[in-house]
């Protein structure tokens, strides 16, 4: 169907991170306090809408509509060997550590050297430090992240999955950057409708959360 | 949009009427079906039938008739499985009926595990939980080793503890285990209580008439011609209250049975975490044969432990049986990487699929799954426990595994994978070109064989369709032959499994023993002693002879953990504790004071357990080292086990037995105490 929109999106990084809480988050908009690790590995799919500018006629932002395929993987030592498998034909790689975890920051670089070696071409890379939440319990600081992921050449973000800060976030970047060739501007408006009032039928669930 | 459903209909236990199950698309109740009844199932069979009559269509009789051939296949393969495990020779003849009665038969005394084996592959598996634990100990050998109960099982990590040499868990892994025991997917009381109510309903045939109480399960759970089932989950059931009377529940206590419900999970879930936790720190020694450093947790274990637990209602056997498990079936789950898994199923899961169905596996190629690990992984890790939230059928599946190859979830997956309706959901997304969709599908491809039937007996015959036609592909193509054309395979990735995969496995004893002791041989042996122990009693003898009378009386109670354990002691224990030499040095370490006492009876116990349990030519010499030992001769019990230790360095053995035997003891009869002090 809308094949040329599709992305694949793999989720990496030490178990514990909170992969799943943020693939969740985004994609059915709930949290869980107790998340049974990921066994083997997960798959969501989500659609958003992104506006994007338009470079050359910056007056209206034309819309484009992305299919996320997430593949949220498992962070246990075990797994890592299977990782390949999964960022197999992926076109973006979204690397998650705990900022409460000094550890899970430092397998970042272990991280990215196996995405150079078996990874595809042209991955894009994000770095995301979850729990942002949890600032009292910081082991990571902030700036710190941010050189690190200057020096990468890549995207870096904080997260909370529980408290829903930037994780719809992490997903627009990415379909921002996606290679135009890959993009194809969403002309189905009425798909586009139907979306956002997906979307606003969701900012309802959500407050129904709130009061209850 | 099932879930949904399934969500907004919450039955309230014990009103499950018949109108809703017809309601629902001929939602039927097998006969042996977990479905949510606080009511006997009989019963509702016998109402279902009943209103089958003012039913007009002929879909009704014909439900009937398949009820009443799935009852009556159930009865027979029960009464057939029951005689394998008390060890009878099955014949279907009326000849069946005299064995019975010659006692004094030889062929009583063991139970023929080939034939268990094929019972267990065979349709409908090992029925259900009663039956199902006297097996699976038998299957996986337990009769021969050393089990611990409950309270044992947390002496036994602390003893872990303590000890150097033994496997250290990381914290970040015990952090792990915590956090996926909080999330496991299985009510371990629940699934016990309601297994246990329907082997109950089950096996008591006659209580059926009498549609009484639901009380009245807990009497019928010890049926006196099955000696071993009693059911002892302890900790898991005691609260007896969430059994009674659902329907007038009034609100002070609701909130009391919840907060007994809260304590109950935190229960279960200690218990989860002992399991799980003795299982790793299983000695490096002794997974060294097995090329392994030492096991590794692995997230969904938990699923396979709870699942365990559910059916065999001890911690200790189901400790147990996880590590054995893990030393051949499992092996690859527990090793520190998962190569070798990915490996065997490279050359095994799409080879298979290629063979069987070559088109399904070229549209699936086509479509971009290359590789059956990026959704298969889970299911054969776990053994389909975290897939399918179904107890009945997962147990039902474990049947077939325990006694299987290892590979043999793999062909399973792949029977799932061709199974009609999957097959169809499959095809449709390929042709559809629906990447994303095709990837959910293949997700839920074994949790789809429950949700998509309509009924009970669907489920289950769908299940047995699996399981048959995995067994057709095994047979068919087994995997050595699998490994052979891997070797010749094009595909660079498979031909570099192949080495892996290919890699020598030793397989352990007990997954090809072909006997076991029968609970039959069990009694038997008890009531030898009994004849064994002379007339002339004095009056210290009497009393003794008043212990093992009561002993044998409980014989019928006895938990089978409990046996377990006596075997245990028998086989590991007496075989070099019996041996002349080690008698006479024993003998002049405990004759030298005259002093009895509470470890006195712990020693006595062990002894006498030792006795039921041991085998024949054992008894004599046992009984010959009980007269000679007198009573009052042995001193201080926790001074010989020391001793003991050293000598015949099997240490973790006795202690064992010695703790065991103890808490035995108090369990079954505090008086006891006092008879002998």
């Amino acid at each position: 169907m809308e094949q040329s929109n599709a992305c694949k999106v793999v989720l990496l990084g030490n178990s514990g991170a909170g992969k799943s809480s943020i693939a969740q988050r985004f994609v059915y908009n709930k949290f869980n306090v107790y998340n049974e690790s990921t066994i083997g590995a997960s798959f969501f799919s989500k659609k958003i809408v992104i506006k994007i500018k338009n470079a050359i006629e910056s007056e209206e932002a034309t819309e484009r509509s992305v299919k996320f395929h997430v593949w949220d993987t498992a962070g246990q030592e075990k797994y890592h060997s299977l990782a390949p498998m999964y960022y197999r034909g992926a076109k973006a790689a979204i690397l998650v550590y705990d900022i409460c975890n000094k550890p899970s920051f430092d397998a970042l670089g272990s991280w990215f050297d196996r995405l150079k070696e078996f990874g595809p071409n042209n991955l894009q890379h994000i770095i995301v430090g979850n729990k942002c939440d949890l600032n009292d319990e910081r082991q990571v600081p902030r700036q710190e992240a941010e050189v690190y992921a200057l020096n990468m050449n890549c995207l870096y973000l904080e997260t909370s999955a529980r408290d829903n800060i930037n994780v719809e976030e992490i997903f627009q970047e990415i379909a921002r950057k996606l290679p135009e060739n890959a993009m194809e501007p969403s002309n189905n408006e009425a798909d586009a409708d139907l979306l956002r009032l997906d979307k606003s039928s969701r900012s309802i669930h959500d407050r129904i959360c709130c009061y209850s | 949009m099932e879930e949904t459903h399934s969500e907004e209909v919450t039955p309230v236990p014990g009103h499950v009427s018949i109108d809703n199950s017809r309601d629902s698309g001929g939602t039927m109740l097998s006969p042996v079906t977990l479905d949510l009844t606080s009511f006997p199932v009989r019963k509702l069979v016998f109402q279902d039938e009943n209103s089958g009559d003012d039913g007009i269509s002929s879909v009704s009789t014909q439900r009937q008739e398949a009820l009443q051939e799935a009852i009556q296949f159930i009865d027979e393969k029960r009464s057939e499985i029951e005689e394998c495990l008390s060890g009878r020779r099955y014949e279907p003849s009326e000849e069946k009926k005299e064995s019975t009665h010659a006692d004094t038969n030889e062929d009583i005394e063991v139970v023929d595990l080939w034939r268990l084996r094929q019972l267990a592959l065979s349709r409908g598996g090992l029925l259900d939980v009663s039956i199902r634990k006297r097996a699976w100990i038998k299957l996986i050998d337990a009769s021969e080793s050393i089990l611990l109960n409950q309270t044992n099982l947390e002496s036994l990590n602390a003893e872990h503890e303590s000890k150097r040499d033994v496997a250290k868990i990381s914290d970040h892994e015990l952090d792990l285990i915590k956090e996926d025991i909080g999330n496991c997917i299985w009510e371990i009381g629940e699934e016990i209580r309601l297994g246990t109510m329907v082997a109950s309903e089950i096996s008591g045939q006659s209580v059926e008439t009498d549609n009484t109480s639901f009380t009245s399960f807990e009497s019928t759970t010890c049926q006196p011609q099955s000696p071993t089932p009693q059911c002892r989950p302890e900790a898991i059931i005691e609260d007896k209250e969430s059994c009674t009377s659902p329907s007038s529940y009034k609100v002070a206590r609701r909130l009391k049975t919840a907060r007994a419900e809260r304590k109950k999970k935190e229960e279960e879930r200690s218990l989860l975490l002992n399991i799980i936790t003795s299982v790793l720190r299983t000695y490096p020694s002794e997974v060294k044969d097995l090329g392994m450093e030492r096991l590794f947790y692995y997230p969904g274990m938990h699923n396979v432990a709870a699942l365990l637990l559910i059916s065999l209602h001890s911690p200790s056997l189901t400790s147990l049986t996880l590590k054995r498990l893990s030393t051949y079936h499992m092996k690859d789950s527990v090793s520190p990487s998962f190569d070798d898994i990915q490996a065997i199923m490279r050359c095994i899961l799409y080879p298979v699929l290629e063979h069987f169905d070559k088109e399904l596996y070229c549209q699936l190629n086509d479509s971009g799954v290359y590789d059956p690990c990026s959704f298969a992984l889970r299911w054969i890790l776990c053994w389909f426990a975290s897939d399918i939230n179904d107890y009945r059928i997962v147990a039902r599946l474990f049947d077939a595994f325990l006694v299987s190859h290892y590979t043999f979830p793999i062909y399973i997956a792949a029977a799932m994978i061709t199974s009609a309706s999957n097959r169809s959901r499959i095809k449709d997304a390929t042709d559809n070109e629906d990447a994303e969709h095709l990837a959910e599908i293949l997700f839920s491809v074994p949790s789809a064989i429950v949700t998509t039937c309509q009924s009970r007996l669907e489920v289950e015959s769908s299940i047995e369709e699996i399981i048959e036609t995995a067994t057709n592909y095994i047979h068919l193509f087994p995997p050595d032959e699998a490994l052979e054309l891997a070797k010749r395979s094009s595909n660079d990735v498979i031909s570099s499994s192949v080495l892996v995969a290919s890699k020598a496995r030793y397989r352990p004893l007990w997954t090809y023993q072909s006997m076991a002791y029968s609970d039959m041989n069990i009694i038997k042996e008890s009531r030898a002693i009994r004849n064994l122990t002379p007339r002339d009693c004095t009056s210290r003898q009497r009393k003794r002879r008043e212990i093992l009378n009561k002993l044998e009386h409980n014989q019928c109670n006895l938990s089978s953990e409990n046996i377990a354990i006596s075997n245990a002691c028998a086989s590991g224990l007496l075989k070099d504790y019996l041996k002349e030499e080690t008698v006479q040095s024993t003998k002049t370490n405990v004759t030298q004071t005259s002093r009895r006492g509470f470890k006195t009876l712990i020693l006595l116990m062990v002894f006498v357990l030792v006795g039921i349990a041991y085998n024949k030519q054992y008894v004599e010499k046992q009984v010959v080292v009980k007269e000679e030992m007198h009573l009052e001769t042995i001193e201080y019990a926790d001074e010989i086990p020391s001793q003991i230790l050293e000598k015949l360095k099997i240490e973790q053995r006795l202690s064992m037995a010695f703790v065991s035997a103890k808490d035995y003891v108090v369990k079954v009869d505090p008086d006891l105490f006092f008879i002998l002090s």
